[in-house]
């Protein structure tokens, strides 16, 4: 069985590595207080505090977190809902759902370009960060049916006089099946099924009169399907499971680590637990896979990893850097938040780089430490934290820091020089 | 001071050694599949063009009457043939012309044209005719789909919101305001270890930086370069945004398709020196970019599409402007182009409310950048069979 429980061993220590390595896959690159902690309280009391941290702390960093959300939807601005989030990214005492929600913002992607509409778009990640550990088929309903995603894929010109398959197409292709499983019969007919589904008001609303109210038949069932029957289908077929099992992977796993029948084995356990997207992530998150010398530190991280990652580390929560302005590194970087490329979506692992890309990565590290991320500049001060954590050389400390193996020896004092350098290196853009 | 200076760093960085390693300059699409790949320039000249005052009739007695204070006097064009001539500030473009290097396609336009700048740029991006289709992909987007997956396919160079022609399923524009951001900030050491990136992650980002390093002082030196000047020194928006499509070809970096704006053209008042205006800079800068690419040796690769919405009505407003019409020429540039005048000119004696029928459809022209340059069948993309004009050599 691939997906067996790991424990810690002599050949596999819970150790500086691995503390990192969780963090980092399953939410953001941890500060150094987060490793002692992971080293004094070992494995389960750290994974515990992943997957559930202290629910105080998340109600308190919620109503902060909705305040300014609000706020930038009132004020109509997409550069404050990005803000908005990249905010929650850097704050919340809980990385792994905000990890999720990304996960699932490229999984339904849904770009504000065409859809135009600050307050759905709001809604629609919050439906998926409230959705996102839990069984895959409310998320599907609720992401489905809501007016972002209808105006995003053109719902309402898909009329029973007037049949418009962008919807079941991508449905099909991207949000369930995947492709070659099902053929072009099934998308015509999931279409008729899905006519008749409108925005009024800016709610959902089914509207009888455009509804093809016939006989479908799609996918080896036969009925007069409506919506909500169609997603209902599509949720039992093992290719659905197949598909979310492969994009939990994705994001848990670097290239080549996992062969097919270990993504068969997850979707197995998807389908006999109604698609529960949380147990499968645990599942991940104990197993010996998960934690295997091959699986630490290959995966390309994405912006939101990387510069989220990198706040994080160096401690900058309580004064953090322009999020109006780290938005922008986003967009440079090719990870403009709430506006995918695609319904694609990202790419994500080696796509994510480009000359253009790479060179807006060291951009990004430089104007950290150089302070020009914040509105008035405000230069790092190197020497703060090596002195806090009892460090003799700051260029011990940062290796040690952002690096996942015993670092070359650094002779360094607080050189920000040195920092950038460290920020930008391979060992860093890998999680 | 910065505490780091950019342009020091940068230049220490040049000293280091590159020994070893070629560069390949786009980490996802391979120098093999961008090689020698044709490039479409498209420029958007927003606003909806005066044809009737950029491809001006002879000796026509409507236009005459039309245009009392617009109406340009011969010695204020350029002659092309008996019957038609460009508005005299389009010297570079004449120029071109005489050169057998700029088609011009005159009338061209739709069925039941729309006047509204909205709809009716979201016919020529979506090359559909039906609104219904507008909220789609447009038929550059759909174009590339065809084609290579990986690399950056189109890129935009504006500060505008990306136009719908440019979106596709599965390929996205990238956007670029300047070259500011190909600038190196951090020198790289070396790409040491970088052998084996095909299987390898790290050895893969370590080639990366290293090709973004060179890539980016490439372009440095490429915006720098002072053989071909006038290019970079055309005043203004458009010439910037041109000379930085010219630096980014020169540059290898990889995109089929490079779109810009050229904004200011709805003329609805004192149009004569504003639109003389626009169209010196737009002749100018279309002329001194294809120089800088013909001196890159790379005429064989670039052609340049240049249309706008819509034309405007030939009777002109009481404001000594022109309001919102119908069809107008569109321009295709470049060493591969067939030069030559395309197309019948619009019958000024047939006018509905104020504005001509259009004699080529839109789609006649897309059909041959689809087909004859972009090596993509039309009717997949239009989405039906159309006669297509041979706009290519």
């Amino acid at each position: 069985m691939s997906w067996s429980r790991w424990q810690p061993s002599k050949a596999q220590p819970w150790d500086h590595r691995r503390i990192t390595h969780l963090w980092r896959r399953a939410g953001f690159a941890p500060d150094w207080g987060m490793i002692q902690n992971g080293l004094r309280e070992g494995f389960e009391p750290t994974l515990e505090r992943v997957l559930h941290p202290d629910s105080s702390t998340v109600e308190a960093f919620e109503e902060l977190s909705q305040t300014i959300g609000e706020a930038a939807v009132g004020a109509e601005s997409a550069d404050r809902l990005r803000a908005w989030w990249i905010f929650r990214m850097i704050v919340t005492p809980y990385p792994l759902q905000e990890r999720m929600t990304l996960l699932w913002h490229n999984h339904f992607a849904t770009s504000n370009d065409k859809v135009n509409d600050i307050a759905a778009m709001y809604e629609q990640n919050q439906l998926l960060r409230e959705h996102s550990l839990g069984p895959f088929g409310p998320l599907l309903h609720a992401v489905i049916k809501h007016p972002a995603m209808l105006k995003w894929l053109d719902a309402e010109s898909n009329r029973k006089a007037h049949p418009n398959e962008n919807l079941a197409r991508e449905l099909l292709e991207l949000f369930t099946l995947g492709e070659g499983h099902y053929s072009e019969r099934d998308v015509t007919e999931a279409a008729r099924c899905l006519t008749g589904w409108t925005v009024h008001s800016r709610k959902f609303l089914f509207h009888q009169e455009t509804h093809d109210a016939g006989s479908k038949h799609l996918l080896g069932a036969t009925g007069r399907f409506n919506g909500d029957q169609l997603l209902d289908l599509l949720l039992l077929k093992p290719s659905t499971a197949w598909r979310i099992a492969w994009r939990l992977c994705r994001m848990f796993f670097g290239e080549n680590v996992l062969d097919e029948p270990e993504i068969d084995s997850l979707a197995e356990l998807l389908i006999h637990n109604q698609l529960n997207v949380g147990l499968a992530v645990e599942t991940i998150l104990r197993s010996e896979r998960f934690y295997a010398d091959e699986n630490i530190g290959c995966r390309v991280a994405s912006p939101a990893e990387y510069m989220i990652g990198t706040v994080r580390a160096l401690e900058l929560g309580n004064r953090p850097p322009s999020t109006l302005l780290l938005a922008e590194r986003f967009h440079e970087q090719g990870q403009d938040l709430f506006h995918p490329p695609t319904v694609f979506g990202w790419e994500e692992g080696r796509q994510w780089i480009n000359t253009r890309t790479i060179l807006a990565r060291q951009a990004f590290a430089h104007d950290l430490v150089g302070g020009a991320l914040y509105q008035a500049r405000r230069p790092f001060d190197t020497a703060l934290l090596p002195a806090r954590h009892g460090f003799e050389t700051a260029g011990q400390f940062y290796s040690r820091l952002f690096s996942r193996v015993r670092p070359r020896s650094t002779h360094d004092g607080a050189s920000a020089e040195t920092l950038v350098r460290l920020i930008c290196d391979t060992e860093n853009q890998l999680v | 001071m910065d505490f780091i200076d950019r342009r020091e760093w940068f230049r220490r960085s040049a000293m280091l050694s590159f020994a070893g390693t070629l560069p390949m300059f786009l980490r996802s699409a391979t120098a093999a599949e961008t090689n020698g790949e044709k490039i479409l320039v498209v420029v958007e000249l927003a606003g909806g063009n005066d044809g009737l005052n950029t491809v001006v009739p002879l000796n026509d007695d409507t236009y005459h009457a039309s245009r009392k204070t617009l109406r340009l006097e011969d010695r204020e064009l350029i002659s092309i043939n008996d019957s038609v001539a460009m508005h005299g500030a389009m010297r570079g473009m004449a120029d071109l012309f005489e050169q057998n290097r700029l088609a011009i396609v005159q009338g061209v336009g739709y069925p039941a044209p729309s006047r509204s700048h909205e709809i009716s740029a979201s016919v020529w991006h979506t090359a559909s005719t039906d609104t219904e289709d507008h909220d789609g992909y447009g038929w550059i987007g759909r174009a590339l789909d065809k084609g290579r997956a990986t690399g950056p396919t189109s890129l935009l160079v504006s500060d505008r919101e990306t136009p719908r022609a440019l979106r596709g399923r599965r390929s996205a524009p990238i956007a670029v305001d300047n070259l500011d951001e190909f600038r190196a900030v951090v020198p790289m050491e070396s790409a040491a270890g970088a052998t084996d990136h095909e299987s390898n992650v790290s050895g893969f980002l370590r080639q990366a930086a290293f090709d973004a390093s060179v890539t980016a002082e490439r372009i440095a030196g490429i915006a720098k370069r002072t053989e071909v000047g006038e290019l970079g020194r055309i005043p203004g928006k458009f010439g910037r945004q041109l000379k930085t499509i010219s630096d980014l070809i020169l540059s290898d970096f990889g995109p089929r398709v490079y779109y810009c704006m050229h904004e200011g053209y709805d003329t609805h008042a004192d149009q004569l020196g504003l639109h003389a205006s626009l169209l010196g800079t737009l002749s100018r800068s279309l002329k001194a970019f294809l120089d800088d690419i013909q001196a890159a040796g790379l005429a064989d690769r670039v052609a340049v599409l240049c249309f706008s919405e819509f034309g405007r009505q030939v009777q002109e407003n009481a404001s000594g402007g022109t309001d919102h019409g119908t069809a107008g020429p569109v321009f295709l540039a470049g060493k591969n182009v067939q030069g030559g005048l395309f197309g019948k000119a619009p019958d000024l004696t047939r006018l509905r409310d104020n504005a001509p029928d259009y004699t080529t459809d839109f789609r006649a022209v897309y059909a041959s950048v689809l087909e004859d340059w972009m090596g993509v069948s039309h009717e997949s993309i239009i989405g039906s069979r159309r006669e297509r004009l041979s706009l290519f050599s």
